[in-house]
């Protein structure tokens, strides 16, 4: 089983041909170009130097965001042309699991991807790997203890009080919901959920020394070479969320934002002054 | 991507090798269109035959804010471009295998609007193995002319008039274009929309001013000034014409002892809004008084400015094309004037004026002729020039 492998939710343009085990191929550039002239050329690319065509691969995985809104357009846009051409099945793939997945292993810490988005806040979430005990019983008690906290209360209670749930691809397991928030804010909530954590994404540039100064030591930073979501690391996901029956047809697929637009949002904020 | 790479795509394109032998086999284009807020496809058979045009408009959407966002545009094309492809090729009965190419408008537009159809079309027509011809918006509805009228052909003059153009274009031949008048400042469309809504009429202006206008107004209440630039007879000019509506509405505020201001407030979204009720006490005009002697005003420059280039031109033939071509007024009176001076016009009909696909299909089925495709790395150029090279 083939998958061909999109991720433009960033200043990173990078496509991917993996099967099971392995990256076939994988081209990755962060020069500037405007993702609307590279992606095409790099899928083409990657393909032919695969030795195949879009007719050989079983779905396209899509990062479908958070991240800049037209960059997650321009890669929704060309995974439902691709798939919809070639009556393939789309796998979209949260751009936040995947660069969570790129830290490889956690060694029993939370993974905190970071994505910068704009206006002093981070797009983010929180993970954890999928240990034995956890799996077979998720409600097992020294589990519970571990995960006591989340970054969203509300969600929490949304869930029933449920902590943390497997995510599509069964790589990953989710603490609460992904979200926009200020890094302040982000790191109170760590400091009051008493685990180690390793953060990882382009927000790190942006936010790397203060991050280490509030943590200290509970507080690490992955490798540089993770920061930068690659086609790769989405094609990992994806492969996992196809074994899972959990890839969707194109037109159900559409990026996921975290943001209303500007003029929605004002809307919403003059409706609440009248009232 | 290194510039060998992109270039040798080009040249491997299949467009080239692609082209029937003429009555051998039709050619069938798929056709895609976000430049704004309408999300549109279209299959067209041999450049003129349209055998489905499928458009999603979001104007529900934008009304409620007065005009197009640009970000909620992007993202009901990107909700809607599936479905509206489907449709397309469903209503068409035609199959993928069935296409000779596709085409899409790469500007000019909103580039986040644009970008959705330009990434959606190139990657279709990738996986499909075909050619994909990238179509400047404008030179899309000036087609809509040859899809309406089978027996048109270049050379003839055209105006163009749409939310945001107003230009007097020579069509010279098929994709060959030569611009000799557009507006320094609003368009055409623009200026109705910016009137509308002084008047309280709200967002789309173009048929909202027309249908208020219709409804007893006269076209002769107020003496509207006719935009005129120095140096190009055929060029125009609207801020004036908006700014001398939006002084007498003033005006007439400050006699009913308010600024105009407070009377547009309460007029916005309101569903009674009465046209009548904005009175000038002295003169007795009214609401669609001003819409109709704007409107009027409008016309008056577009017809004028036509005929007169027509004339020094010595050019028979005459088109409109965009969505203001849909004015029951402009039509109207370009009719009359066309008449009068044994030009022969030609327009389309309302849908074929305001954005679509079908006409995206069309102009790029000449380009598709000439062989003339694009490669992998085309991309949205939302201030594309008419004529301008892709």
């Amino acid at each position: 089983m083939y998958i061909l492998a999109i991720e433009s939710s960033g200043n990173v343009a990078s496509a991917a041909v993996a099967e099971d085990s392995k990256i076939l191929a994988e081209y990755t550039v962060n020069i500037g170009k405007t993702h609307s002239q590279t992606l095409l050329p790099m899928i083409d690319r990657v393909l032919t130097d695969a030795e195949m065509s879009v007719n050989d691969v079983s779905a396209i995985a899509v990062s479908r965001g958070p991240g800049s809104f037209t960059g997650l357009r321009i890669g929704s846009a060309t995974a439902k042309g691709l798939a919809a051409s070639a009556g393939i099945p789309i796998a979209d793939v949260p751009t936040l699991e995947a660069l969570a997945v790129g830290v490889g292993n956690a060694g029993g810490r939370l993974i905190c991807p970071v994505i910068d988005a704009r206006r002093n806040e981070v797009y983010t979430a929180l993970y954890e790997e999928v240990l034995p005990d956890n799996v077979e019983n998720p409600e097992d008690s020294t589990y519970k203890g571990k995960a006591s906290q989340s970054v969203s209360d509300e969600s929490d209670d949304k869930a029933g009080g449920k902590k943390s749930a497997c995510t599509a691809s069964g790589l990953l397991r989710q603490i609460g919901e992904e979200r926009a928030l200020s890094m302040e804010a982000l790191l109170e909530k760590l400091m009051t959920m008493n685990r180690d954590v390793v953060f990882v994404g382009d927000a790190l540039r942006i936010h790397k020394e203060r991050i280490k100064s509030v943590g200290r030591d509970r507080f690490t930073i992955a490798p540089l070479s993770a920061w930068d979501l690659r086609a790769g690391c989405v094609a990992t996901v994806g492969l996992n969320m196809l074994k899972e029956g959990k890839s969707i047809e194109s037109s159900d697929h559409t990026p996921v934002y975290l943001r209303l637009s500007s003029a929605e949002r004002e809307r919403l904020e003059q409706g609440k002054t009248i009232e | 991507m290194n510039q060998n790479d992109t270039s040798a795509q080009i040249a491997g394109n299949p467009c080239a090798e692609s082209v029937p032998e003429k009555g051998k086999k039709d050619t069938l284009i798929l056709a895609v269109e976000s430049s704004c807020d309408e999300t549109a496809a279209a299959v067209v058979k041999n450049g003129r035959e349209v055998l489905s045009n499928v458009i999603y408009s979001q104007i529900d959407i934008h009304t409620m804010y007065g005009g197009v966002v640009p970000e909620i545009a992007s993202r009901k094309h990107i909700e809607k471009i599936d479905p509206v492809v489907a449709s397309a090729l469903r209503e068409a009965g035609v199959k993928k295998e069935e296409l000779s190419a596709v085409a899409v408008t790469a500007g000019p537009g909103l580039v986040g609007s644009l970008l959705v159809g330009v990434a959606y079309a190139k990657a279709y027509a990738y996986a499909a193995g075909l050619p994909i011809i990238g179509v400047h918006h404008i030179e899309g509805h000036i087609a809509a002319n040859y899809i309406e009228s089978k027996e048109l052909e270049p050379p003839f003059l055209c105006l163009v008039v749409s939310g945001g153009h107003t230009e007097l274009v020579v069509v010279e031949d098929y994709g060959k274009f030569r611009l000799i008048g557009t507006t320094h400042d609003d368009a055409a469309g623009e200026a109705f929309d910016k009137v509308a809504r002084a008047i309280g009429l709200g967002y789309p202006g173009g048929p909202k001013v027309d249908r208020c206008a219709r409804a007893g107004g006269r076209k002769d209440a107020i003496a509207f000034p006719r935009g005129h630039v120095d140096g190009n007879d055929f060029d125009f000019s609207f801020s004036g014409l908006k700014s001398a509506v939006l002084n007498y509405l003033n005006s007439c505020a400050m006699k009913q002892g308010g600024p105009v201001k407070d009377l547009r407030e309460k007029r916005e979204g309101d569903a009674d809004f009465d046209p009548d009720a904005l009175i000038d006490e002295e003169t007795g005009v009214t609401v669609a008084d001003v819409a109709a002697s704007f409107q009027e005003a409008v016309v008056d420059v577009l017809v004028t400015h036509t005929i007169e280039a027509a004339k020094s031109l010595g050019i028979k033939k005459v088109a409109m094309a965009g969505g203001v071509a849909a004015n029951g007024a402009l039509r109207e009176r370009m009719r009359c004037d066309c008449e009068k001076e044994g030009l022969k016009l030609f327009y389309p009909s309302p849908v074929l004026c305001t954005d679509n696909a079908a006409m995206i299909g069309c102009a790029a089925y000449y380009d598709y002729l000439e062989g003339k495709c694009h490669g992998l790395d085309l991309n949205a150029v939302p201030g594309l020039g008419l004529g301008q090279k892709l």
